[in-house]
């Protein structure tokens, strides 16, 4: 239909229309179509019926009058279809067919049926047919009859022009009333369309606005309440939901921009913190490389000095006092290493304990004083008002704060003084006894902008700061650590050129029932400081430790060499190669009667470790002193020692001084006597026969014992030197071999004898082995690591040359002389 | 076809008895009359019992009609035509009347001559009163009490009725019949 595509791009108003008004059109045709021809039909039936009642009547009328051969009353019959506006003509014929009676209408003439014969329509009457409707007029043939007799046919012919004119004109006012419906239905529909168009239109002008410009605040007017009013509401809430949506949308973009920001931000700050972390560190590894040279320079230069036999006395002893001084110095550098990482690793614990804070200040003074005084700077302690006489806190790491703090004024001061004041802080409402302690400088000063990273650790105020002054950067760290352990802080106020003021503050713990000492000075401290005499700078010799001590250590060359230092120093030590052994003497000599006066006992050994047998021992009841030697150093395994019934703890490799002092320590009292050992007297003067030559360099050339110097040492390393050469034969037959089972054991003899002989990098080098067989390594990195071993014993100075040691290639091991 | 027969011969004696009509067609028109007479009457309920017509002192008649209605029905009863004497004469004994007249009630129709006066109204009163349709042949008959009464005009055979009889007869004539009838009280 070709309208359609053109309707297709009308409005829906026009649509709508057109519709409505074209269906009514098809229903009024329709209607009117069934009406006419329903009208047309029943018109035509009552024609028919009226048409045939009346032929019967006048059938029956004229029956009489044909019977008895009356034609006039026929005709008057017939003449009474004159009123009957259909009726055109009538005739009545014998059965001879001769017409006996005829009517016709005025009106018969002009008809389309005036032609007809009335005897052909009689003739039709001999089929079954009597009624015959034509198109313009109906004929009715009805016979003449008195009893069953025919007399004759009555034919009449009736006009249907009327009733077509009838039904056609209420077809025309039908047509006219449908036209004027359409009309009226399109008027309607336009009407009744604006209700349902303008909502729509309404629809679709906010739908393209909101398309057009992404404006969501925009909402649809509603006309009315039926559906189209319920899609407006629907349409409105869509359109709220989505403005709300979009600015929830808009608002987590925002937020998001936000947090994109301050992420950004806070990461670039991360960044920033991690890459001045990483510079700080860097620093840090520089500074601490440079820390550790410098002290291992001096130690290394004056050792070689103090090779040279032709040194005069003082020139030695000057060289050993050097070289210990540095050897504390790298010392103190080590354990701030070990704090920072143990407070980092959250492994720091402080204890309270009783403490004097006399004592504690004396301590600090007695310490730093002399430092001071060496710089030619003032140096003073005082007290603000009373102070306790005892306080709760752990003194070890107060005084470390405090002389972390008094040494750093005495550094960055060139001139001046260097103050600590102590004050006490009663509680009040907000604090609790509270222990403050100045520490004020009239040094360089810090300036403000390095006064946030002071704390920080492996951060000095700058980098200029570490090249003029040194130190690792980790001590203020430490200290300010230590002090928030302690339950206070460190705060600081310093103006560049005019010095620094360090205030520490620290929880004094429950003082109820402590008496307060008024009128403390500096003479009070004075009189508990403790002289700082160094055992090396006195002439007179140590006093023999006259004890009895069971040495329990399953590695021979240890067992030998502790045992030999022992002895020098008048000790009698008795051995054991294991726990059990240990275990089994130690209470046969307290059964005895004899108990040993100390037990050294290893921890790590075969069959009986020395936590079971010291556990033993104290379940056995036993109450002598039992000090632990382990190779492990962590606070952990002291507390295991501890815990397993240890007195005391050693770490290996074992300090000497460290051990006379915890033998002495833990040693019966005995009377003050002179010393009569000639060994002691003489360590460090009579330097060892065997001592070997310094390396000028220092990566490959000849390694040589730690102990080297001490000539009571010097005749367990040759011992050690001496049948090292055998000991790598075993380890490289064992590898060769497959041997793993001695190849272990063999590397973790070498690794401890050869740090008791002050081998360190030979031990290193031995554990790294171990580590590698521990770890079931490939054969490559068991291969290099023993090579690595291999080639360390090779540098061993002195070593002899064997069938499968080579010597080493350094002329200088034989320029020394070996043993 | 006898009635048809006797309708051609009516339309016939219309269109040809205007200026001689044949004695014997006039009977048969006659004849064709009284069938008509009949059939335009309304009989009381007789099953099939014969309708039976006399024919007082006129054989010929009787024949011509007996031949007319020969195995014919008229509202479904067979017709029968019997002939008997003519009428006793005025003052013969009551007893030849009564005879006569017992004989004659006995019929459904009676076909007389109406020339002698005093004897038809005789037999008229004595049918006055029962379901007897009494035709003269002459139009003089309705004065003497009869019916119905045939008659000659102008050559065509008109017929006659008589409505004091018509009414006081427990008959009915049909009104196509009464409308073509001439009409007397």
């Amino acid at each position: 239909m070709p309208f359609l595509p053109r309707l297709s791009i009308r409005s829906f108003s026009t649509k709508l229309t057109f519709t409505v008004m074209l269906t009514a059109s098809f229903g009024i045709v329709l209607v009117c179509a069934a009406t006419a021809v329903l009208a047309y039909s029943q018109a035509c039936l009552r024609a028919e019926e009226s048409a045939t009642s009346q032929a019967r009547i006048i059938a029956i009328n004229v029956a009489a009058a044909l019977a008895f051969d009356d034609a006039d009353s026929a005709r008057e019959t017939l003449a009474a279809l004159s009123a009957e506006p259909m009726a055109l003509r009538a005739v009545i014929t014998q059965q001879n067919g001769e017409t006996f009676a005829r009517f016709a209408t005025p009106a018969a003439a002009q008809h389309p049926t005036a032609h007809l014969d009335t005897h052909a329509l009689v003739a039709e009457t001999e089929t079954t047919q009597n009624t015959w409707l034509r198109n313009s007029h109906l004929s009715i043939v009805q016979p003449v009859k008195i009893d069953d007799e025919t007399l004759g046919t009555l034919v009449v012919l009736y006009d249907l022009i009327p009733v077509q004119a009838r039904v056609w004109r209420g077809l025309q006012l039908s047509a006219l009333i449908g036209f004027f419906a359409c009309l009226l239905s399109g008027i309607t529909a336009q009407r009744l369309g604006r209700g349902l168009t303008t909502p729509v239109a309404e629809l679709t002008r906010i739908a393209a606005a909101v398309h057009d410009h992404q404006d969501y605040t925009l909402r649809a007017q509603r006309f009315q309440n039926d559906e189209l009013g319920e899609l407006t509401d629907g349409f409105n809430a869509m359109l709220t939901q989505v403005e709300e949506s979009d600015a929830a949308l808009q608002t987590t973009n925002d937020q998001l921009e936000t947090r994109v920001a301050v992420r950004t931000a806070a990461l670039e700050t991360a960044t920033h913190e991690a890459q001045a972390a990483n510079r700080s560190k860097s620093a840090f590894l520089a500074n601490m490389s440079h820390e550790i040279r410098t002290p291992m320079t001096a130690i290394l230069g004056y050792s070689d000095l103090l090779l040279d036999h032709r040194q005069a006395e003082e020139e030695r002893i000057d060289c050993v006092q050097t070289i210990h001084r540095n050897g504390q110095h790298l010392l103190a550098i080590i354990n701030d290493v070990l704090d920072i990482s143990k407070i980092e690793a959250g492994a720091m614990t402080v204890e309270r304990i009783p403490t004097s804070i006399i004592q504690l200040v004396a301590d600090v003074a007695s310490i730093t004083r002399i430092r001071a005084l060496d710089k030619g700077i003032g140096y003073h302690v005082t007290f603000e008002g009373p102070v306790p006489e005892t306080v709760y806190t752990d003194p070890t790491r107060l005084r470390q704060i405090l002389i972390n703090l008094v040494g750093n004024a005495i550094k960055f001061t060139h001139s001046g003084a260097v103050t600590l004041t102590f004050r006490f802080n009663p509680a009040n409402e907000n604090t609790s006894d509270q222990l403050h302690f100045d520490v004020r400088d009239t040094g360089v000063g810090i300036p403000p902008n390095t006064l946030g990273n002071l704390f920080k650790p492996f951060t000095q105020s700058d980098e200029s700061t570490t090249r003029r002054f040194g130190g690792t950067g980790l001590g203020l760290a430490i200290s300010r650590q230590l002090s928030h352990l302690l339950g206070g802080d460190i705060t600081v106020q310093s103006e560049p050129g005019l010095g620094s003021r360090f205030t520490v503050v620290v929880d004094a713990g429950d003082l109820t029932g402590i008496e307060l000492i008024d009128g403390v000075t500096e003479a009070d401290v004075h009189a508990h400081e403790t002289p700082v005499l160094d055992s090396q700078e006195t002439d007179t010799p140590p006093h023999p430790i006259l004890t009895r001590v069971l040495l329990v250590e399953d590695g021979e060359d240890n067992r030998r060499f502790i045992s030999r230092f022992l002895s020098k120093h008048g000790v009698t030590v008795e051995m054991a190669e294991n726990g059990r052994i240990g275990h089994d003497a130690a209470l046969a000599a307290q059964t005895a009667g004899q108990p040993f006066d100390l037990i050294l006992m290893d921890m790590q050994m075969p069959e009986m470790d020395g936590y079971t047998a010291t556990s033993k021992l104290r379940a056995a009841g036993y109450t002598h002193p039992v000090v632990a030697l382990t190779a492990h150093a962590m606070a952990d395994d002291r507390r295991k020692c501890l815990d397993a019934g240890c007195d005391d703890y050693l770490t290996k490799p074992i300090h000497h001084a460290k051990l006379i002092d915890v033998v002495r320590q833990h040693s019966p009292p005995v009377q003050n006597t002179p010393a009569t050992t000639p060994d002691s007297t003489t360590a460090i003067t009579d330097l060892s026969s065997s001592a070997t030559r310094i390396p000028t360099r220092p990566d490959d050339g000849p390694l040589v014992s730690r102990y080297a110097t001490d000539p009571v040492l010097a005749e367990l390393i040759d011992e050690f030197v001496a049948v090292l050469p055998a000991r790598i034969d075993e380890l490289v037959q064992a590898h060769r071999t497959a041997d793993m089972d001695t190849l272990r054991s063999r590397i973790h003899q070498l690794k401890g004898s050869a740090g008791t002989h002050g081998f360190d990098p030979i031990s290193a080098a031995a554990r790294r082995l171990e580590d590698d067989l521990k770890a079931n390594a490939d054969a490559d990195a068991v291969s290099n690591a023993l090579d690595a071993v291999q080639q360390l014993c090779k540098r061993v100075a002195g070593i002899p040359a064997t069938g499968h040691t080579q010597p080493a290639n350094n002329p200088n091991i034989h320029q020394g002389g070996a043993p | 076809m006898v009635f048809v027969g006797a309708v051609f011969l009516g339309v016939n004696a219309h269109r040809g008895y205007a200026a001689s009509i044949d004695e014997g067609r006039l009977r048969q028109l006659q004849a064709a009359f009284v069938l008509n007479f009949m059939k335009f009457t309304h009989w009381p309920d007789q099953d099939e019992h014969p309708l039976r017509v006399l024919v007082l002192n006129n054989n010929t008649f009787a024949t011509t009609l007996g031949g007319l209605t020969h195995e014919r029905h008229v509202q479904n009863r067979p017709v029968e035509v019997h002939t008997h004497p003519p009428l006793p004469t005025h003052d013969a004994h009551d007893d030849t009347w009564n005879t006569y007249l017992a004989t004659a009630t006995q019929f459904d129709v009676i076909y007389a001559h109406a020339d002698r006066g005093a004897a038809f109204q005789r037999l008229a009163r004595a049918t006055t009163l029962q379901p007897i349709l009494l035709i003269a042949d002459q139009p003089q008959g309705i004065a003497h009490g009869s019916m119905l009464a045939l008659g000659l005009e102008e050559g065509k055979v008109v017929f006659h009725a008589g409505r004091r009889a018509i009414d006081t007869s427990p008959l009915t004539l049909r009104a196509q019949l009464l409308k073509l009838a001439r009409m007397h009280e």
